[in-house]
């Protein structure tokens, strides 16, 4: 049976979503990023061929976040998306004539408008934490609690207390006021999953037509406290897919089958390439004021790829010493 | 020979033909600052108050970079290049803060320029900057008429649709690609280091960019009969009107609003852009904001799936 992978190579998480033929979900693997993608596409991929049955067979892969375009030369990839499509493709998948997705991750967040299951807007939050995960990561640890603890509190308030959270510098001191005024624990953190769905809402969703049928994913979809202060915010029902924190992973993989489906055959290296060494290296190229950093991929110590120069300096030099060492 | 050095940043990219031909003709020997690069950023931010836009602070970058290359730094005062109509005030404001701000400092050819009202003076100023060089008015004359010649050759080529490759290389487009509006002052988006080099980046995806200095003064005036109140920035009216024009344009497949980090003048125009762009056509929009800390990954992103979104189709 022909199956697909998916990899989503983020900064934070890296995920692995295996679809079959029909793009129903067999297997997905979520693993912590840590700073070593190479590693982690390794682990993930060993990891997901340890537990496919032996009449399975990747015939196709793609790769997003991040990381895609490491991942999908690591891999051999039969597709590179930017995540923001990835996503979307996911989401239509899953909710067929969604209209609204609501994505919020540990370290961004975006929003997608699609239109007869096509992207028709969006806008991506990279640089404000106030309206992603780590914002309430952070709140947890300052509260002492779990995140899924933190996560369950929330459904237990009775009354809100309103946290003003513009950013999350801010939001901490607010918090810290409300509980000396004696505000119990649910009402605080039900007050915190409203102010980061307020952060999302006035940053990343302003202005965007956001109407039913609305779906939420990302990490932070786990959390169904924040699913209740979106609802409420917006007066109508969320649907939190099934597969809502490997969303990227699994829109990688569905246009893995897509692609391949249309090209014929695979350019995935298959499971041999765990056997090989992986390895970046860095250097500053002196060519000129720039001073880019030039990264290199080295495939058991043999120049593989390279990136990060403005010019074209060095990727163009690349093919020479590719050409040399064949 | 004395030597002018003249900083690749802000006016710069609207007016460099006039002003090389212009020096150039008066004898002088010209010095433009490299293209941005990291270096020039750098030291704009280490020399310029945090509040400056990012623009004006990669300035003070090349102004820095000429300061022991030149005699002379070409730094005008521009107030108004039109009736009624004034540039941004963090323009006005540059010369006074070259000196305090950059030491070791070479003499600074400042002339105010102001049209608000009327051009009388201006043949007043360009003889006094002129007459530094030369004191034959009628050279001076000359100089500036054939500089203006330059500059309107400069503007044709860019009126028909094409990006003159001094202002920015760009690959050529082969084969099929839809065209898409760029909106953004011609100092950033041409600028390729500043952008993060948005154009060329475009024309990978088979997407031809077309600019607000495409678009004729005339155009964009009667574009902006839809506002009820006249835009005295030279800047915002420029990059409205052409926004106008092109969501209506059928060939123009979405457009980009580039804005620079800490730009007053943009955050108005893109307010009444997205405001004005609601009732009016349905094009994709994708708004785009560059700082100093702008990650170029973030960008490519955001344009890949802008391309993918209007090419409307994803493998
Ligand atoms: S890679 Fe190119 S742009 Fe970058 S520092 Fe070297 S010569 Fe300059
Ligand atoms: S218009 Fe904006 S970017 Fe340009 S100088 Fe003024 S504030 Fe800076």
């Amino acid at each position: 049976m022909n199956v697909f992978l998916g990899i989503d190579v983020g900064s934070v998480s890296s995920n692995f979503v295996i679809v079959d033929e029909d793009l129903q979900v067999l297997d997905a693997i979520y693993l912590r990023t840590q700073g070593k993608p190479l590693e982690i596409i390794k682990t993930g991929l060993m990891q997901i061929y340890t537990r496919l049955s032996k009449n399975q067979r990747i015939s196709g892969v793609g790769t997003t976040g991040s990381g895609r375009q490491l991942a999908a030369l690591v891999v051999g990839a039969d597709v590179v998306k930017n995540e923001i499509t990835a996503h979307a493709v996911a989401a239509a998948h899953s909710v067929p004539d969604v209209h609204t997705v609501l994505e919020i991750g540990g370290q961004d967040s975006k929003i997608i408008i699609l239109e007869q299951g096509i992207v028709a807007d969006f806008a991506m939050n990279t640089v404000c934490a106030a309206g992603t995960g780590s914002f309430l990561d952070q709140q947890a640890a300052r509260l002492g609690l779990s995140i899924e603890k933190f996560s369950q509190l929330a459904l237990e308030a009775t009354n809100p207390v309103r946290i003003a959270g513009r950013c999350s510098v801010f939001a901490e001191s607010d918090m810290i006021h409300k509980q000396q005024l004696g505000h119990g624990l649910p009402d605080i953190v039900a007050g915190l999953c409203q102010a980061l769905v307020r952060n999302y809402l006035n940053n990343v969703g302003k202005g965007k037509d956001i109407r039913e049928p609305i779906i939420f994913q990302g990490g932070v979809a786990a959390n169904p406290g924040i699913k209740v202060a979106f609802e409420k915010a917006l007066n109508t029902k969320i649907i939190v897919p099934k597969w809502f924190g490997v969303m990227g992973a699994l829109g990688a993989a569905i246009l893995a089958q897509e692609t391949v489906a249309k090209k014929g055959e695979s350019s995935f290296r298959g499971i041999e390439l765990v056997e090989s060494q992986y390895k970046t290296a860095s250097f500053d190229c002196q060519g000129c004021p720039n001073v880019c950093e030039v990264i290199e991929l080295l495939v058991d110590e043999k120049l593989y790829a390279r990136w990060g120069d403005k010019c074209g300096k060095w990727t163009d030099n690349l093919q020479k010493v590719k050409a040399s060492n064949n | 020979m004395v030597k002018v050095g003249i900083p690749r940043a802000l006016w710069y990219y609207k007016y460099f033909p006039l002003w090389e031909s212009f020096f150039k003709d008066l004898g002088a020997e010209i010095i433009v600052s490299p293209v941005t690069n990291k270096n020039i950023l750098d030291q704009g931010v280490k020399l310029i108050v945090d509040e400056a836009c990012l623009p004006v602070k990669v300035f003070f970058g090349h102004v820095n970079y000429l300061k022991d290359k030149v005699d002379y730094i070409f730094c005008p005062r521009i107030v108004s290049v039109e009736k009624k109509k004034f540039t941004c005030p963090k323009f006005m404001g540059i010369p006074d803060n070259l000196y305090p701000n950059i030491s070791g400092f070479p003499q600074i050819i400042g002339p105010t320029i102001n049209l608000s009202k009327n051009d009388r003076d201006l043949y007043k100023t360009i003889w006094e900057v002129g007459k530094l060089f030369t004191n034959n008015p009628l050279k001076v004359t000359l100089a500036w008429q054939n500089g203006l010649k330059k500059l309107k050759k400069f503007n044709h080529t860019l009126e028909e649709g094409k990006i003159p490759s001094q202002l920015i290389k760009l690959p050529n487009l082969e084969g099929e690609f839809l065209n898409i509006a760029v909106i953004g002052h011609e100092y950033l988006i041409y600028d390729s280091y500043l952008s993060m080099n948005i154009l060329a980046k475009l024309t990978e995806l088979d997407l031809n960019p077309l600019t607000p200095q495409m678009v004729s003064k005339i155009t964009i005036e009667k574009e902006l009969e839809i506002i009820p109140k006249r835009i005295f920035w030279t800047s915002a009216q420029d990059l409205l009107g052409s926004t106008f024009y092109f969501t209506k344009k059928e060939d123009v497949a979405g457009i980009i609003l580039v804005s620079a980090f800490g730009c007053g003048p943009d955050a108005i125009t893109q307010s009444l852009i997205t405001h004005f762009h609601k009732n009016y056509a349905k094009k994709p929009v994708l708004l785009l904001t560059i700082d100093e800390h702008s990650g170029e990954a973030g960008i490519t992103t955001r344009l890949e799936a802008f391309a993918d979104l209007i090419k409307r189709k994803v493998v």
